[in-house]
């Protein structure tokens, strides 16, 4: 049900409307468009999803850097990579589904139940074709995130959340609430490996990942789509956007994604453990909103992600290094998501915000 | 609670003053570096209804939020009632006898509506209540109800049931909900009220509009009214006098005596409006025997419409007038796709269509704009640039990648952009940020270069100023000259008989009489809402 817009939000858009309006109707009609008059600050305000990430992500590393100088060395840039692959892969899972205005809750859980099944299929299967049946399992488990959400619209968040715990359970019932070990070096070989001296593979695919998929977020009809989805549904559908379809790509393209996380995580561990990936939720959440991706939906990137992806990681091992407590280190990570989320929401889109 | 206490001392102090209402002096406010009002002064005595127009942009809006304390203005003074108001402070202001009824209804749907009647001023309906009774509060709700009934009776809408929820209610009985909260407000303070009425009639039939009416005629000596309307016709009959906002300035504040439509838009827009507002002479002659683009053959839609026929000609405007709820929306939206036809056809180029929908009509072409450009139509948070481009992503592939090409995207937008003339600085603007009328130039852009064979059009100028409309009649006129059909429904009769080739009304979810109005030949208005109601 739409909510009309409360008192304090109308003089909002009135207030754009009418700037304008009352800047455009002081060109001649028939003129050349001019730029409308507008504060000094008006292109960082309306930019401010982008220079926070990378404001933040500078003053992290010089502070860091300044507290603590192994945080600059060879070492930890190694760590961080290793981190970076991924957490910033797992966020590009949520991406496309928090673009579409839901959200996927159920991603990190996602990605651990692919970390049991490619350690339990590898020796048997071989390398390409577990990790080929994993992805696929958990792009069938998105795709059941999506179909649920469309066919009983129910709220994604609810769906994804009671998912999150059918796959909790799945995945130790698999396992046998223990690691699963497995002699295949074929994993740890295609993660740790470095094509490229210095980086390790998991990060090349975490970047490589990130170029494709922004390539799909602005070149691609679907993506486009997304976006328009995320923006206004409604208009979207009178638009002639097939939403519903839309909806449920994003939704297994989300699982599969989150099962490449699970396979980039089983081969940094060389073992798949049932809680893996777990505590990385809020991790992968935090990189999204902080990379400037808004939950309101329509505004953000896959690109984004990556950048928010390195500030997580990047705040979490400067905190690591400089020997700050883990519990500290937790409400550190709330505060951060909570900031970011009231700096990227589109408020014009609530009325009332529950 | 400090503020009730407040507000007794100011019913009683208002009693005492003869003639209340509202004053503004000198009052400006800037947005940035945009003026949207500077030095604006007029004033609204009780018994006066003062109508309040101009282009969009010109600052109504804005007045109505400074007058309301929905905003602070930077100078100038408001008084109310002869008192100072406290400026940016709505719930003070609402204290204090100021009403306001927007375009956007601020009603609660789950709540009834006798709680919406007396949202906000619960402790002065309790105080009412325990006066009259020795039980105190006994019974509290069902008497609460009962005192609304009878409000509502005052107000002339006893047919409104006070205990039935408002989501259950219909949009326009809605508003009168609406209108009716504003009256019980200032009946219950006992007060000279300040009712100020922002496009009230937006969403209203003849019939309701009429009850409007004769309700501001009631409520007249215990009231000031400030109308906000785009429709003239409704401000020369209503309003005793009329200020006219231009650029955010009083451009004239003239009684409204012997002043027409022609003259009052002449001062808004600064130019005289002439005969060719509808560019009749455009209108081109249909060939009766041609093969209709769009037909509806005994279309029924449940609910909505029945047993409709229509058929629209190459280069034909085909106007669908009729009330709000009359079904002439729905049947816009059925030919778009938007609505599903149950029994019945829709041919489409003499084919019968079947498994219609939005996607399907567009690769038919036939297109849609419709009527709420904010829900239905922008995507606000999103560049003006890619509201344009997503309805021809098809068209801007690269043929060698099939991925879309940025370049030809940047290419086709500006072209488009120019062509309907859409005031931009840049096509990265978020959408939401430009005025009305160059949103829903942005949402004609996006069909521009599609291959148009029927063009569905639902009320394609609400809420737009008058300069906006003419370019848009150019525009539809240049689309029906190239061969488009183009199906029109429109709020305002005025437009449509002006544009269409031929009025279908429909009244209850029926044809009730097809009109003609060929150029220099055109209906009255009369002739048609004859058939409306």
């Amino acid at each position: 049900m739409p909510i009309p817009p409360t008192d304090e939000e109308r003089p909002k858009t009135d207030v754009l409307a009418a700037g304008a309006a009352a800047s455009s109707e002081s060109t001649a009609p028939a003129g050349p468009p001019v730029e409308p008059a507008s504060p000094w600050w008006a292109p960082v305000a309306r930019n401010r999803n982008l220079i926070v990430p990378i404001a933040s992500l500078a003053a992290l590393i010089l502070y860091f850097g300044v507290r603590n100088s192994a945080f600059l060395s060879v070492a930890s840039a190694q760590n961080i990579s290793r981190q970076l692959a991924f957490i910033s892969v797992l966020a590009m899972a949520g991406t496309f589904v928090i673009l579409i205005g839901g959200i996927d809750l159920s991603v990190a859980a996602n990605a651990t139940l692919a970390g049991i099944l490619v350690a339990t299929w590898i020796d048997d299967l071989g390398g390409p074709l577990a990790i080929a049946l994993t992805i696929l399992m958990c792009g069938v488990v998105g795709f059941v995130n999506g179909a649920v959400t469309i066919t009983f619209r129910v709220p994604s968040f609810l769906v994804t959340l009671g998912m999150l715990s059918v796959l909790d359970g799945v995945s130790n019932t698999i396992s046998g609430g223990g690691p699963v070990s497995f002699r295949s070096s074929v994993l740890s070989t295609l993660v740790n490996r470095k094509a490229i001296p210095g980086i390790p593979n998991g990060a090349l695919i975490a970047v490589g990942l990130t170029i494709v998929l922004s390539i799909v977020a602005f070149g691609t009809t679907f993506g486009r789509h997304v976006y328009a989805v995320g923006g206004n549904e409604r208009a979207a559908r009178l638009a002639g956007v097939p939403v519903r379809a839309v909806r449920l790509a994003v939704f297994s393209i989300a699982g599969m994604l989150a099962g490449v996380a699970g396979v980039i995580f089983t081969g940094q561990a060389s073992v798949g453990v049932p809680e893996g990936a777990g505590p990385s939720l809020l991790n992968s959440i935090a990189a999204i909103v902080v990379g400037g991706t808004a939950l309101s939906g329509g505004v953000g990137g896959p690109h984004r992600t990556l950048l928010g992806a390195l500030v997580i990681v990047i705040l979490g091992s400067g905190m690591d290094i400089t020997s700050i407590g883990p519990y500290t280190q937790l409400v550190v990570k709330g505060v951060v998501v909570i900031v970011a989320v009231a700096l990227t929401i589109d408020r014009r889109r609530y009325g009332v915000i529950k | 609670m400090a503020r009730r206490g407040a507000g007794g001392a100011l019913a009683v102090l208002d009693r005492d003053t003869v003639t209340g209402g509202v004053a503004v002096s000198h009052v400006g406010k800037t947005w940035g570096t945009v003026r949207a009002l500077s030095g604006v002064s007029m004033h609204v005595t009780v018994g006066e209804v003062v109508g309040l127009v101009g282009e969009n942009g010109a600052g109504k809006s804005t007045l109505i939020n400074i007058i309301s304390g929905t905003v602070r203005p930077d100078t100038g003074a408001v008084r109310i009632n002869g008192m100072h108001a406290p400026l940016g402070d709505s719930r003070r202001l609402a204290a204090m006898g100021v009403a306001v009824v927007m375009q956007e209804q601020s009603l609660v749907e789950n709540l009834r509506v006798y709680e919406n009647l007396f949202l906000g001023a619960e402790d002065l309906v309790h105080e009412r209540l325990r006066s009259g009774s020795p039980f105190g509060l006994v019974g509290r709700r069902r008497r609460m109800c009962r005192l609304a009934q009878e409000l509502l009776g005052q107000v002339g809408i006893e047919y409104i049931p006070a205990d039935a929820r408002v989501g259950s209610l219909s949009f326009p009985q809605r508003q009168l909900v609406e209108i009716a909260k504003a009256f019980v407000g200032a009946e219950l303070r006992q007060q000279r009220a300040v009712i100020l009425l922002d496009e009230p009639t937006s969403a209203l039939s003849k019939a309701e509009t009429e009850a409007l009416f004769s309700l501001i005629g009631r409520w007249r000596d215990r009231a000031a009214f400030v109308y906000v309307s785009h429709v003239l016709s409704e401000v020369r009959r209503i309003c005793t006098r009329i200020v006219v906002l231009k650029d955010g300035v009083v451009v004239d504040d003239l009684p409204n005596e012997g002043i027409d439509d022609a003259r009052l838009h002449e001062l808004m827009v600064g130019r005289i409006r002439n005969a060719d507002y509808y560019q009749e002479a455009a209108q081109a002659d249909v060939d009766a025997s041609a093969a209709p683009v769009a037909e509806l053959r005994a279309a029924t839609s449940f609910g909505c419409f029945s047993g409709i026929d229509l058929e629209v000609r190459p280069g034909e405007i085909v106007g669908l007038a009729g009330v709000v709820g009359s079904g002439a929306s729905d049947i816009a939206a059925a030919i778009a796709g938007a609505l599903p036809i149950g029994d019945g056809a829709l041919h489409i180029g003499g084919q019968p269509v079947r498994r219609w929908s939005i996607r399907a009509a567009i690769r038919a072409g036939v297109l849609y704009v419709p009527p709420e450009r904010a829900t239905d139509a922008i995507f606000a948070s999103a560049s003006s640039a890619q509201n344009v481009s997503i309805g021809v992503l098809d068209q801007i592939r690269s043929p060698a990648t099939r991925l879309i090409s940025l370049r030809q995207e940047r290419r086709v937008v500006d072209r488009l952009v120019r062509q309907m003339r859409v005031k931009v600085g840049s096509t990265r603007t978020p959408a939401g940020e430009l005025s009305g009328g160059n949103q829903q130039k942005l949402v004609f852009a996006r069909w521009l270069d599609r291959s148009c064979r029927v063009l569905v059009l639902d009320d394609p100028t609400r809420g737009i100023d008058v300069g906006t409309r003419e370019e848009l009649y150019t525009t539809i006129r240049q689309l029906a000259a190239s061969g488009a059909a183009i199906v029109l429904r429109s709020e305002s009769l005025e437009e449509l008989i002006g544009l269409s080739n031929r009025i279908v009304v429909v009244k209850r979810g029926e044809v009730s009489a097809v009109v003609d109005s060929p150029p220099g030949h055109k209906p009255e208005e009369l002739d048609v809402v004859r058939h409306m109601i």
